[in-house]
């Protein structure tokens, strides 16, 4: 019911933790699911990833118990699942369904915060997504757990058959293991056959439909790895569960597949083919029934099956067990509360008993039932061929009881003491066809752990994770950073009281004391200040990441094919900038799709791509971050505008006639105009354009648009960037800190001074055979440097140069010594350099001072102007 | 009391599982995935792992077997999530000692390492 009140298992501390991960995996999901879609099921490690994030975001929110969370998880992870293992095909109509139950997950997520069941109904969505992951369930090559055939699937069955029943004599055969004739199925696999193991798969699968498989010659795990040749033959003993003639239905079943020829199908009765055990002694020896219990509240009864057969394993030779390995590994044995071993050993019972004990009991939730000596031949035809039995590193704990161990059909009373009858216990060599030796030596490198710092592996983790957990409101880091303006005020006061008060006390130590403390304040502040301007940034990724899927949606809503790109995520803004960014690129992507990508026909009669290419990028251009939305659509006529905007009254005839393309293309920015035949609800009302303008220009931005009819259309919004971090480099001229964006920077150099050239009177180095025009920063900043210290750094006999470029243009920066590379804050020029040419801004760096930044592209041109003789403008 | 590795990538679910370790007084060393794993179970030699099946970089089948590779005496249990039989199956007979299947109660989890532990 809507509106009820939620509780969930966790603690406040792990709901951060939980939030956090979880808003992590959901982003993650429909990134991926995005890509999954455009790239096909072809990238293993895309395919890996996106189901980890599911199965993460399945098992988090089982653990907090958000139930509904979980099984929609679970539908979703089985999905993806499948389509990792290639059982599905990725469809539109999968990555549908895929979204919107990633839509309904974040809504879900929300209840885990307001504590409120929202409205939201997930059962359909589930419904449809098992119905989607339905049809492949089926003789899929991985089966799925399945109802076990054989009446295990009932829980309430009792702990003890009643055959077994204490006293009663021996039943040779267990009423779990139906008798009924072996036939023995002999397959040739031609030798022109390509994927061999599939066919031995298949053959496996087909007998599986009429019965039991209970041995197979390679094994069901052989073949399942793939090791099948061609050419070979494959031999499989079944049980069947048909009626009818027999060997007819196996033949018409298995000689459907091709590739495969049936050769034999014959009767074998019950003897077991070809079981002989490696180990002589114990298969001469007797034959033990082990029944062993499983716990109801088991919750993977199959796990503890398998475990019980191994660890009979370890205990002696298994005949047979019911159920079979095979089975158990098929998943038909899922709910089974009860496993039946029959065991060749030799020795007594007590030994039998004791060396079942030690390996049995050590297994939680199993109870050893009954333990009785059988007739050799009464065993069920099985093998534990082809089964790794691990080595035997746990000690048995203490607790589970051996109920009855009956040698010749006698039972024995429970309580038997144990330590008595428990001689030293042999491992039992379990050397069979086709098994390897427990866990297969691999020599994993560690060299991956490296990356993580010592300790990282139990605090490294929350690092990881911690940059993402707390969300500050901008107010707030705004009023954090005029605090630490403050604090800078006051820290350089602090300073010059310092300095008086070692000036004019006596007391030196004490003096010594405060100025230690004011530079130690200094530091610190500078930390902060620093920390606090970092906090404000962010990629603009966190802008675009929802734009993949606002471009699919827009797109499947008009109907038309668009190829998204998006380039530059990891440009960083301010907050405040990147909050109010998304709205008008919004705008400006539903306008690209709407009205500049045309529709496929259109597109194909003009000799385009039928799908659409639409481009988002960001960078940084000197202290603006410029976003370009781009399409490859039918462009902008600048005359159809100038008669729509006649037509609505915008402008007059007139001014229509004497205006300039682009003052025309302006023209889409006014408000009220529109080109759109219809009012769509994609791209509004023709208030578009004139709203993006608006919320451009008031976050001191502009915005301009360059189009050709019929090649497409871009949007460049350029955008300050007052608070923006970047990596410089810092150099210096004479005396004075220069900053240059190290984007802008090919490489530093120290040059002998006789390497110098003279190319058209200016000087040139020549870099890797091409000629570099260089350029004395000292002769462009002559007016703002001191003009006395020149001399002596123009006469060194070593000279650094910066090689700088500008798009493919390159030249390069004679400096008097390179600092190093920084990360600098861009601010506002102040006055020193404000009116200076071939300064872009101004950088604040550790130590207070301001660095101006090399306005690149400005000089470049110098250069190059310069070069030709153009006249210079310094 | 015991050293025991919890290795898991989700934050989370260390988080829930150490709670529950300490409080029992055992000491918990933590990984994220199984490369990881590896390296801290060399350095701090842990008396039980519990390893976490899907991880990313190397998961926990492939952990499993190089820890017991390394130390086939290692008592490792796996931490599995519903709908991953196939391969606890395969953990088993790679030698896990147990399985603790996710999501589990703290009676549950506490269970499964105690019986381990004394083993």
């Amino acid at each position: 019911m809507t509106g009820q009140p939620l509780t969930f298992d966790a603690t406040p501390e792990e709901m951060v933790i939980f939030l956090s991960e979880a808003e992590e995996q959901m982003e993650l999901l429909s990134q991926d699911l995005l890509r999954l879609e455009h790239e096909g099921d072809a990238n293993s490690e895309l395919l890996q990833e996106i189901f980890r994030a599911a199965h993460t975001l399945k098992g988090s929110s089982g653990a907090i118990g958000h139930q509904r969370m979980a099984r929609l998880t679970h539908a979703i992870e089985t999905v993806l699942d499948q389509v990792r293992h290639h059982l599905l095909p990725v469809t539109t109509q999968m990555i549908d369904l895929l979204l919107q139950g990633v839509d309904a997950l974040r809504v879900l997520l929300d209840e885990v915060t307001t504590l409120v069941e929202s409205d939201i109904a997930i059962d359909d969505l589930c419904q449809a997504l098992n119905a989607l992951a339905a049809p492949a369930t089926e003789g899929a090559a991985n089966p799925v757990p399945a109802t076990s055939p054989e009446g295990f699937a009932n829980p309430s069955r009792g702990v003890q058959p009643p055959a077994a029943a204490p006293g009663t004599p021996p039943v040779p055969v267990p009423v779990a293991v139906p008798q009924a004739p072996l036939w023995r199925v002999e397959v040739q696999i031609a030798e022109s056959c390509l994927l061999p193991s599939v066919r031995a798969l298949q053959v496996l699968l087909a007998a599986a439909n009429m019965g039991e498989v209970v041995k197979s010659d390679p094994t069901g795990e052989v073949v399942e790895s793939g090791k099948v040749t061609a050419g070979s033959t494959l031999t499989l003993w079944l049980k069947p569960g048909i009626s009818g003639d027999i060997a007819e239905q196996i033949r018409a079943a298995v000689g459907n597949i091709l590739e495969v020829t049936v050769s034999a199908v014959t009767p074998e009765g019950d003897i077991a083919p070809s079981a002989a055990p490696a180990d002589a002694d114990d298969a001469s020896g007797e034959l033990w029934r082990v029944t062993v219990a499983i716990n109801e509240r088991c919750p993977l009864p199959a796990a503890r099956a398998l475990q019980v057969v191994l660890a009979c394993g370890a205990a002696g030779t298994v005949r047979a067990s019911e159920p079979t390995l095979e089975a158990i590994e098929a998943g038909q044995a899922n709910a089974c509360r009860e496993v039946t071993v029959w065991l060749a050993r030799s020795g007594s019972a007590a030994e039998t008993l004791a060396a079942l004990r030690a390996e049995v009991e050590r297994i939680p939730e199993v109870t050893v039932t009954d333990v009785t000596a059988d007739a050799v031949d009464a065993a069920p035809v099985s093998s534990p061929e082809g089964f790794v039995f691990p080595s035997r590193e746990v000690q048995p704990p203490a607790g589970v009881t051996v109920a009855h161990l009956a040698p010749a059909g006698q039972s024995i009373p429970a309580g038997v003491p144990g330590a008595h009858l428990a001689p030293a216990l042999q491992p039992v060599p379990t050397t069979m066809p086709g098994a390897q030796s427990a866990p297969a030596p691999s020599t994993p490198t560690p060299a991956k752990a490296a990356e993580h710092p010592e300790g990282g592996a139990a605090n490294g983790a929350s690092a990881t994770h911690a940059p993402r957990m707390v969300r500050i409101d901008v107010e707030r880091l705004d009023a954090l950073m005029n605090l630490v303006g403050e604090l800078v005020i006051d820290r350089t006061r602090l300073a010059r009281i310092a300095n008086k008060v070692s000036q004019h006390s006596g007391d030196a130590a004490m003096a010594e004391e405060l100025t230690e403390t004011c530079r130690h304040l200094a530091r610190i502040s500078d930390d902060l200040q620093d920390e606090v301007m970092r906090s404000r940034m962010l990629p603009i990724e966190s802008v675009f990441s929802k734009f993949p899927r606002l471009v699919r949606d827009l797109a499947q809503k008009v109907g038309k094919k668009i190829d998204f790109i998006v380039e530059g995520k990891d440009t960083e803004l301010d907050r405040s900038v990147a909050e109010q960014i998304g709205d008008p690129i919004i705008h400006l992507l539903r306008n690209s799709i709407d009205h500049g990508i045309e529709p496929e026909e259109k597109r194909l009669a003009a000799g385009k791509s039928e799908t659409g290419q639409v481009r988002l990028a960001a960078r940084h251009e000197e202290n603006q971050i410029v976003i370009d939305v781009e399409d490859d659509g039918r462009g902008i006529d600048a005359e159809v505008i100038k008669q729509k905007a006649v037509s609505k009254g915008i402008i007059s005839a007139e001014a229509a006639a004497r205006m300039g393309e682009r003052e025309a293309l302006d023209l889409i920015f006014a408000p009220g105009f529109s080109t759109a035949e219809q009012i769509s609800d994609i791209s509004g009302r023709g208030v578009g354009m004139d709203i993006v303008r608006t919320n451009v220009e008031r976050l001191n931005g502009s915005i301009t648009v360059e189009t050709e009819v019929g090649q497409g259309t871009r949007f460049t919004v350029r955008l300050p960037l007052t608070l923006a971090i970047i990596r410089a480099l810092l150099i210096d001229v004479a005396g004075q800190t220069f900053a240059i964006p190290l984007t802008s920077v090919v490489e530093a150099l120290r040059i002998e001074r006789d390497k110098l050239r003279s190319v058209n009177g200016h000087e040139a180095i020549e870099l890797r055979g091409e000629v570099l025009p260089l350029m004395r920063l000292r002769d462009i900043f002559a007016e703002e440097l001191a003009a006395g210290q020149q001399e002596n750094a123009e006469r060194a006999q070593r000279q650094f140069v910066v090689a700088v470029r500008w798009g493919d243009r390159r030249g390069g920066l004679i400096v008097d010594a390179l600092i190093g590379e920084q990360e600098i804050v861009i601010k506002p020029l102040g006055n020193l350099f404000r009116a200076a040419h071939g300064i872009s801004g101004g950088a604040v760096l550790g130590d207070g001072q301001v660095a101006p930044i090399l306005d690149i592209p400005a000089l470049i041109k110098h250069i190059i102007s310069a070069e030709r003789g153009v006249g210079v403008a310094a | 009391m015991a050293k025991v590795l919890l290795v898991d990538d989700a934050a989370f679910m260390r988080m829930r599982c150490a709670k529950v370790l300490t409080k029992l007084g055992h000491t918990v060393v933590e990984a994220e995935n199984g490369l990881q794993a590896l390296d801290v179970f060399d350095k701090e030699q842990p008396e039980l792992t519990l390893l976490d099946i899907t991880m990313p970089e190397m998961d926990g089948i492939e952990a499993l077997k190089a820890i017991k590779a390394r130390a086939p005496q290692a008592k490792v249990a796996m931490v599995s999530a519903m709908g991953q039989q196939s391969m606890v199956l395969e953990a088993i007979k790679s030698g896990a000692a147990d399985f603790v299947l996710k999501p589990f109660d703290e009676e549950r989890l506490v269970a499964a390492v105690s019986k381990l532990l004394a083993a």
